[in-house]
């Protein structure tokens, strides 16, 4: 259920080269920031909503139903949602295999690092032009 | 290993630092530098992962009471809008900095006489002049001369890139009229002093693993220690003592293992930060000082001044590959800077344009505010938004108050003990007007640069890196700390040398300044070497 609760909060986008969430390695972030209970509690919660608003399991849901309930769960216990939800994007957006579909430069940053734009220094003419604005110390404020 | 030195220097930040580093040249002073926390080890930098963002809600957390390493202390912030931040290590928060780098403008040092508000410093812009580009060539500083509001820099590394972001912008400031100039940053664009030049990595302020921000453990602290000077890492002072006669002879401290040492000295300097600094004199009471070493006038801790953040952001609809480059260093504007009595506040800020948020912070920020929902539609809106975004962060100057101040906090310990600090502070309404000002002209630049408004708020809770004023710094010994030299009005041979000792706050980033003050007042400690604990320099 872990992985449909996944793709149901980030399903994959070919288009724009975004896997589904349930790709990345979760588990390893689960045990990395010790949040087992949390997911336990978050999937159980909405396991017990499928049930009270459809009397079905969550994974026999079509999607727009299965978000339907994301949302009925954030009204519901907002901290959980919160916490849970919030882990699901951190792991997601610093997977490795997500960063490198999002061009988002060098990943990991070092050593490789990103080139270093050049820039069109003609655009400071208009501050040249308007003379200094520092502040004589000799001059009160009138 | 020696328990006996001429000079005890505690805390290795961006002060320590450069003390230990001029104090030891040319001079064979036996000096021992002592910092409570550790050593990083720049190939454990976040930066070679991929999932480097997530060390900032851990270890690598500007907030000491999320990060909880050992050499870390409680802050208890509940009565402050604006959460305290720091780095406790060798380097100090010079690890974590962003790296812009400003200088103080010669009004900063004026403001009684200029505006009639707080005090004017005790000493001049005029004086600190060499020691700004002596510390600034030490750090190695990129930026352009020639800016109309900084008239006085001679020579610079190259500035680090706009970008197409720091463009857009640039035309939008150039569309109102208003001043902008490259960012001064305290990063290596091109080889200085034997260090690598930057690579463009973005996450500068979880450490650079290229070592080209200047944090001090690659700028001053390798030269200071050619030059003799010794560090002691994991060893927390808990306590500076003083002699029969009321000078200070050393202080006591705990080791990584517990086991407390006495270190004897014949001057100790003072550099553990706005914070730690109080937090130490405070913690220091002895029958000469019941409430706190040098706290006789109940001055130390109060008068804490912040540099109350607003942020402002936008959304362009074109890829600008913002969040490319270092974070903080992009571009500021200080066409705001100066009093101008038709605002309705007196003395000013800073614009400083922010890169675009890395990808965890979008997508998080994103969904809380309801930008980019769940489901088919978050890789949509998700790429609507990365890389999109500009920041402008509002630096305002934050006058001095006694009623803003640091207290210890028996409540919350530290690993060996040791009461943390608590804050309490309040936002003036001078500070208010000023943060709504900059609100409204930094959406009026956004606007202009051709984004949407897609967030704006103040204060900024998370921005409290900039910590000065909790023992300031004056000729009368019935209102400040230390005289003119850094020097405790009641105890000769103890200096206090970074930003606590700051009168006031200006509006730019303080670590170019405190280190220029850190370099003046060395030169007077030199000087009289001879006999400190006998008379004020």
């Amino acid at each position: 259920m872990l992985n449909l609760v996944l793709d149901t909060l980030l399903p994959g986008d070919e288009a724009l080269h975004a896997p589904p969430a349930s790709s990345i390695d979760f588990a390893a972030y689960q045990q990395r920031f010790g949040i087992e209970q949390p997911v336990a509690d978050f999937l159980q919660a909405l396991s017990d909503l499928a049930a009270q608003h459809h009397g079905q399991r969550f994974d026999s849901l079509d999607l727009e139903q299965r978000l339907k309930l994301v949302d009925a769960l954030r009204r519901q216990d907002l901290r959980l949602f919160t916490s849970v939800v919030t882990h699901c994007l951190r792991a997601y957006y610093s997977s490795e295999l997500v960063l490198r579909g999002l061009s988002s430069g060098a990943v990991p940053p070092f050593p490789e690092g990103n080139p270093m734009p050049e820039d069109d220094w003609s655009l400071l003419e208009p501050v040249y032009l308007r003379g200094p604005i520092d502040r004589p110390v000799d001059t009160p404020l009138k | 290993m020696v328990q006996e030195a001429d000079v005890l220097i505690i805390g290795s930040g961006a002060c320590g630092a450069a003390a230990a580093w001029r104090l030891s040249q040319g001079t064979a002073l036996r000096i021992v530098c002592l910092e409570q926390g550790a050593a990083s080890a720049p190939e454990n930098y976040p930066s070679h992962t991929a999932s480097w963002e997530l060390s900032r809600q851990a270890d690598f957390s500007p907030n000491p009471n999320v990060r909880q390493r050992p050499g870390d202390y409680p802050v208890d912030d509940s009565q402050s809008p604006i959460s305290l931040a720091n780095f406790n290590g060798f380097g100090g928060s010079t690890i974590l900095y962003s790296g812009h780098f400003p200088r103080f403008h010669p009004s900063d040092f004026k403001v009684r006489s200029l505006d009639g508000v707080a005090d004017d410093w005790p000493l001049s812009y005029e004086q600190l002049l060499p020691y700004f580009a002596e510390n600034e060539r030490q750090m190695g500083v990129a930026g352009l001369v020639g800016d109309p509001a900084y008239p006085d820099y001679e020579s610079l590394l190259p500035p680090v890139p706009l970008g197409e972001m720091g463009r857009a912008l640039a035309r939008g400031f150039n569309q109102l009229g208003w001043h902008w100039w490259p960012a001064y940053s305290a990063i290596n664009t091109h080889r200085h002093l034997n260090r690598a030049p930057c690579v463009n990595l973005g996450p500068c302020n979880t450490g650079c693993a290229q070592g080209a921000k200047s944090s001090v453990d690659v700028t001053y602290w390798p030269q200071a220690l050619r030059q003799g000077v010794e560090v002691r890492t994991g060893c927390r002072v808990v306590e500076i003592c003083l002699d029969s006669s009321g000078a200070a002879n050393g202080a006591l401290y705990l080791d990584e293992q517990g086991a407390l040492h006495r270190l004897r000295a014949r001057v100790v300097v003072l550099a553990a930060s706005g914070l730690g600094t109080p937090r130490l004199l405070l913690n220091s009471v002895s029958t000469a000082f019941p409430d706190g070493l040098l706290n006789e006038q109940g001055l130390v801790g109060t008068h804490l001044m912040l540099h109350p953040l607003a942020y402002v952001e936008g959304v362009f609809e074109q890829d600008l590959r913002s969040s490319i480059g270092p974070h903080g260093c992009c571009l500021l504007s200080q066409q705001f800077y100066e009093t101008d009595a038709q605002r309705g506040f007196v003395r000013g800020y800073t614009l400083q344009a922010l890169r675009g948020a890395p990808p965890v912070e979008t997508a998080v920020n994103g969904y809380f505010m309801r930008r980019i929902p769940l489901g088919p539609d978050h890789h949509r809106e998700f790429m609507r938004t990365y890389n999109h975004t500009a920041g402008l962060a509002v630096i305002t100057e934050d006058l001095p108050e006694a009623h803003n101040r640091i207290v210890l906090d028996p409540e919350h310990r530290d690993s060996s003990g040791m009461p943390g600090v608590k804050v309490h502070y309040a936002l003036s309404d001078n500070t208010r007007r000023m943060l709504k000002h900059g609100v409204e002209a930094s959406k009026q630049l956004l606007t202009a640069a051709g984004a949407r408004i897609s967030a704006s708020f103040a204060p900024v809770r998370h921005a409290g890196w900039h910590i000065m004023g909790t023992a300031r710094m004056g000729a009368d010994a019935a209102t400040s700390v230390v005289n003119p030299c850094g020097q405790a009005h009641a105890v000769k041979n103890l200096f206090i040398v970074d930003s606590s000792i700051f009168v006031t706050a200006a509006a730019v980033n303080p670590v170019a300044t405190s280190q220029a003050l850190t370099l003046y007042l060395c030169d007077h400690i030199k000087r009289q070497l001879h006999d400190l604990g006998q008379r004020s320099c």
